[in-house]
């Protein structure tokens, strides 16, 4: 598929839907060190007024990767639903971007809509959209999900409690999970990210999440995000999950770089639907974030934008309680500056919520990236205003184990009371019980972890 | 990652019963591509426990070794334990029947039929500890805040242990025990222990050998005998307690939140209440009368009573599943040396008040050999324990390395071996140093991540998982 | 704030029982967050001084790096030599050593001058306790992990130690890593390598680490490989 476009007084040229795919994007450090971003601002935009020309019938009959080459394509392909994408099959991608933007279309209509579209043809709208534009966009959408409780409710904001431990040390585990639920944080899940990968630890933390969930009754889910092989043999050893975690990519062979392919992930939904704790139909975990893909090497020089969505075309299957894109963890080689993570965070929000998935975003920065503490106080308060479902809290926005810096237990109840939003419902009405909140505020006894000593 | 297991053995030869088990203590080895080794006891499991034998005694406290060593060798039989499996484990010879002819003949013949790495402890404190252990008090004061005691009650003597934040920091034992006072089902007073009779005469409770002693009288003594010591755990002696402890205390007291009880009484506590003196008596003592007696008794006191995961196995299962632990991973072994059994620990501060001055250092450690060497004499090998290092530079380890050579060169001429061990992670980089500092002849035991605050004597095993050996700190035997 | 807290504290290096002012964090917790904060970008942005080098007497060569943002984007060329460095390594280094020793600066230059000075000679001990002797050792100025495989190329060692820098943390701005890897080359997978991570005064002991190394190094040139399929 060749492409011309004539902006400016110059001819730009096209060789592939690839091509114009990742010259669309908006600027970011991945694609430039993949070789495949435009050279400057004028080929860009000359790529999205290409882009937006492009029907949704040739993306589709354009496919990056085959659904027989690569096992990610065919998820999304089977996965698609033929009557609706009919129907707005010779669309283009601006007017697709208009149809998602249009007063006329309620939340419950993009979701059915995302229904017949594939990944690319998200991620294609996304391309062409402001950051206004996605926040607008996916604010409509309401994706609420179930595990042991629910959480995506309009009007509410749940958070992940990641109490890590630099030796998986039990009780510093549960000291800092005290911290984060004494600031109303955890509704979303507690999970940890374990450091020690044998069975016996996963099923260790397993066990201790699940004991402080069950002894102070709090409504609420656990899960500790080791490789999936891992969590298996310890649920299977009898480990009470509620969650399982795995994190995916946007292609066949990156998935595999992870060590883990779709029939894995069948038999690891097959085992948590059989052996989980949870009683709702939501049991998984997943992670996603740009730039995974190119860091194995397994990117076919697709950007990483069109990648990410594919990620969630994938998701799409499992039904998943939680889509988390770890969004600024990756590094400056794949997104630069806080203006680039900014950028990412949106379009991942947007893109998920499009697959119809429950997203969550880590708000997040390494310390070799050029962003600060206060770009993720704009980044939250964006996503917080576009309806993410759920955000990541650590100590005092540092985690010790992971050593990269997310948002503060303090940001999270900052967003709730500036954005007027809630935790989830029976997570809210644990907190009045135990006095953690009150009238809906936090109380007096709100950010005392040894609060919780005195409930023991 | 490799696991291993460890077959670890415990004997605990008591007053008035025998009790044998078998555990396997699973030895998790972390080995990844990203980091220094680790190695740690991950799973204590019982596979085999025995029956609870009465202790086989000659005369009064006299064990018959001949008997119990019958006992033995049907039990190693029973549970399919080989001897050259058994790597670590404990022996603890309690209550009144410690004494030093029982423990030695006991050690004498344990030594070549109960395994090479057995290890023969006795004493109060350490057997309240390991009761401790045993019957989960120790894990419960990791759960909450303030301080457990652990009460383990047998025929004797009660060993208590308190414990705060997972760790001990007090013992004390009293006279509280089940067979202090010994009768028949008629209720005739065939023995009392000498050990209590200061303090019934303080309370003016007259039983005499001989002499018949009513329901009434004996749940009496039960009654407060069980308040004295509870007053005492609880920060209020009263009732003459001081007349019923076996040693005044070091340091005073803290009063503690919970109670844990364990051994023989203990298990009799969760039994109805004994109807009448013959059934009071059925042991032959007045045990089922204390046990129920302190249960009521214990109603009162300012301190909840937790349920205890072990009663009457408590000591053994603290000795066999709870005394082992390992060494770090990364230490610096001449394996030709080992085991090393009964090591006098030698502690050396090397940081005074956090400071760190290399010729103070060296004036402590030439002290502390002159001493250890004194004390020792000949060719005894002890430990040099490191204490207090907050971080150990390169310029350190090689001051440390040095000053322990030369006092070695100074005081120990004839000594083959130099054994240090410390708390932090530094083992191996230290024993490269000496190493490469002392007279080739001269071996090098250098071991870490080893808490020996508690500890007089360390026995050092073989290793266990990698370079990791068992170990064994232990307080004073046979004091 | 009191004792219970102080004790939960103990338990973590989170930053936990920090308090608060309304939702917010209170003035010093949140000020020191920030300190730390700029302690690691700075030594992701800091420089190894030329004297800790020469004192221990290590000469310095490039990569294809030219500058940091250069060097944060473009991790490829972090792992290839300048012409002008490679034309060094020829000339001082000794060829086909059994040890090659290499330092780096990489994400934290911090974590070299802080850790040099403990690492450095326990891991010389650790060598000769292990009767293992070492080439000639220099430093590589924007190296990244990979660039033990350019080297590998040009001089052949049989094992390789890479000393350098971590992404810094707020915990910590200057974490080092050792590397080891025998027969790097190019194309060595990354499975292929080992490292300690974490080396600083608070995590791995770097005496302890450095002196782990001889033992490690001693194990791949018996078995002749490393990584995955040494068995330790």
């Amino acid at each position: 598929m060749e492409k011309k476009t004539v902006l400016l007084g110059e001819t730009y040229q096209f060789a592939s839907l690839k091509e114009v795919l990742a010259k669309a994007n908006e600027e970011r450090s991945g694609d430039e060190l993949a070789g495949i971003a435009a050279a400057n601002m004028k080929e860009r935009m000359a790529a999205k007024v290409v882009l937006a020309d492009v029907t949704l019938s040739e993306i589709r009959n354009y496919p990056l990767l085959s659904p027989e080459e690569d096992e990610v394509s065919r998820i999304i392909e089977e996965g698609l639903d033929e009557s609706i994408y009919k129907a707005v099959q010779r669309w283009t991608v601006a007017d697709l971007r208009e149809y998602i933007l249009s007063d006329e279309q309620s939340g419950a209509d993009l979701l059915k809509l995302g229904t017949g579209l594939t990944s690319e043809m998200i991620a294609a709208a996304a391309k062409i959209m402001s950051n206004l534009d996605l926040i607008q966009a996916a604010s409509k959408i309401e994706i609420i999900t179930h595990c042991q409780t629910h959480i995506g409710a309009a009007g509410t904001l749940a958070s992940r409690a990641q109490p890590n431990h630099p030796s998986d040390n039990l009780q510093g585990m549960r000291a800092s999970a005290y911290e984060a639920l004494s600031y109303g944080i955890g509704d979303a899940m507690i999970g940890i990210n374990p450091v020690i990968d044998t069975t016996d630890n996963i099923a260790a933390l397993l066990k201790e999440t699940k004991e402080i969930i069950d002894q102070f009754s709090i409504p609420t889910q656990n899960c500790v995000l080791s490789h999936v092989t891992s969590q298996i043999r310890a649920i299977e050893k009898g480990a009470p999950a509620d969650l399982i975690f795995q994190s995916l990519a946007g292609s066949q062979a990156a998935i595999e770089s992870f060590g883990i392919s779709v029939s894995m992930l069948d038999e690891a939904t097959a085992l948590i639907n059989e052996k989980g704790t949870a009683t709702g139909p939501n049991r998984w975990y997943l992670e996603t974030g740009q730039g995974s893909e190119l860091s194995s090497n397994s990117h076919f020089d697709i950007d990483q934008v069109t990648l990410e969505s594919r990620c969630y075309g994938l998701a799409r299957r499992y039904n998943p309680f939680l889509v988390n894109t770890v969004v600024g963890f990756i590094g400056p080689e794949y997104l630069y500056d806080s203006k680039q993570v900014m950028r990412a965070g949106l379009e991942d929000h947007f893109m998920g919520k499009m697959h119809g998935l429950p997203m969550g975003v880590d708000v997040c920065y390494t310390n070799h990236m050029k962003a600060d503490q206060n770009d993720m106080d704009n980044l939250s308060t964006l996503l917080a205003a576009a309806g993410v479902n759920f955000v990541i809290g650590v100590p005092m926005a540092d985690d010790c184990m992971l050593n990269y810096q997310s948002l503060s237990y303090h940001d999270i109840a900052t967003l709730r009371s500036v954005m007027k939003l809630k935790p989830a419902s029976a997570f809210e009405q644990w907190l009045e019980q135990i006095g953690i909140m009150q009238n809906g505020k936090l109380s007096r006894h709100a950010g005392d972890p040894a609060y919780f000593l005195t409930l023991a | 990652m490799n696991e291993n297991w460890v077959t670890s053995i415990g004997l605990d030869i008591g007053t008035s019963t025998t009790k044998f088990i078998v555990s396997r203590l699973l030895v998790n080895e972390t080995k990844n591509r990203f980091s220094l080794p680790g190695v740690q006891i991950v799973d204590r499991q019982i596979s085999y426990t025995s029956k609870i034998y009465t202790t086989p005694l000659k005369e009064e406290n006299a064990i018959d070794v001949e008997a119990l060593s019958l006992i033995l060798a049907a039990e190693y039989k029973r549970s399919s334990v080989k001897l050259g499996d058994v790597k670590a484990g404990a022996v603890i010879i309690t209550g009144e029947t410690a004494r030093k002819e029982n423990a030695e003949a006991i050690i004498h013949y344990l030594a070549e039929k109960a395994g090479n790495f057995v290890i023969a402890t006795a004493g109060n404190d350490l057997e309240g500890i390991l009761a401790g252990k045993g019957s989960g008090a120790q894990k419960r004061s990791n759960e909450m805040d303030g301080i457990i005691a652990n009460v383990d009650i047998g025929g004797g003597t009660a060993n208590v242990a308190l414990f705060q934040h997972g760790k001990a920091i007090q013992t004390c034992t009293f006279h509280v025990g089940g067979r202090l006072i010994r009768l028949s089902e008629s209720g005739l007073v065939t023995y009392i222990s000498p050990h209590i009779q200061p303090w019934l005469t303080a309370h003016h409770m007259m039983v005499k050998k001989g002499q018949t002693a009513s329901y009434r009288q004996l749940y009496a003594i039960g009654e407060k005998m069980s308040e004295a010591m509870l007053s005492f755990l609880t920060g209020k002696p009263a009732l003459h307690a001081e007349l019923l402890q076996t040693a005044p205390l070091k340091k005073p007291m803290e009063p503690v939140q919970e109670i844990m009880f364990s051994g023989g009484v203990a298990h009799m506590m969760e039994q109805p209440r004994p109807i009448t003196l013959g059934d009071a008596a059925r042991h032959g003592d007045m045990g089922p009368l204390l046990a129920y007696a302190l249960r009521e008794a214990a109603v009162f006191y300012p301190a909840e009573v937790k349920a205890a995961q072990e009663t009457t196995r408590a000591t053994v299962i603290g000795a066999g599943m709870q005394n082992t632990e390992v060494s770090g991973a990364t230490v610096f072994v001449d394996e030709a040396v080992l085991p090393l059994k009964n090591v006098p620990i030698v502690k050396v501060t090397v940081e005074q008040d956090e400071v760190w001055d290399a010729d103070l250092f060296e004036k402590r450690v030439k002290q502390a050999i002159q001493q250890a060497v004194c004390l020792y004499e000949g060719n005894q090998p002890f430990a040099i324990a490191l204490l207090h290092i907050s971080y150990c530079t390169y310029a350190m380890l090689t001051a440390i390395a040095e000053a322990i050579q030369k006092a070695f060169d100074q005081h120990c001429t004839e000594s083959t071996q130099i054994v240090v061990i410390c708390e932090s992670d530094m083992a191996k980089a230290l024993g490269q140093v000496l190493a490469k500092q002392g007279p080739p002849d001269r071996k090098i035991i250098c071991l870490d991540q080893i808490d020996f605050t508690h500890g007089d004597y360390i026995d050092l095993g073989l290793p266990v998982a990698g370079e990791a050996i068992a170990v064994s700190v232990k307080t004073l035997a046979f004091s | 704030m009191n004792e219970v807290v102080d004790r939960l504290k103990n338990y973590t290096p989170a930053r936990i029982g920090v308090g608060r002012t309304g939702t917010r964090p209170l003035t010093k917790e949140f000020l020191s967050f920030r300190i730390d904060h700029a302690a690691a970008v700075d030594s992701v942005y800091g420089e190894v001084a030329p004297e800790l080098l020469e004192s221990f007497q290590l000469f310095s060569v490039d990569t294809c790096i030219e500058t940091k943002e250069h060097y944060l984007t473009r991790p490829d060329q972090g792992r290839l030599l300048s012409e002008a460095g490679e034309k060094m390594i020829w000339e001082k280094c000794v060829k086909q050593p059994q040890v090659q020793v290499v330092v780096s600066d990489g994400l934290s230059a911090n974590a070299i001058e802080e850790n040099m000075a403990d690492v450095y000679p326990a891991l010389m001990d650790s060598l000769e306790a292990n009767g293992l002797s070492a080439g000639t050792p220099f430093f590589v100025k924007g190296g990244r992990v990979g660039c033990m495989d350019a080297i590998g190329e040009l001089l052949k060692p049989d094992v390789f130690v890479l000393l350098i820098g971590e992404r810094p943390g707020l915990v910590c701005a200057h974490s080092m890593s050792a590397y080891m890897c025998y027969r790097p080359r190019a194309g060595t997978r990354e499975s292929e390598r080992m490292v300690i991570s974490n080396i600083h005064r608070r995590g791995t002991p770097p005496v302890e680490a450095a002196a782990h190394i001889g033992t490690i190094l001693s194990k791949m040139i018996e078995q002749k490989t490393s990584g995955v399929g040494l068995v330790m």
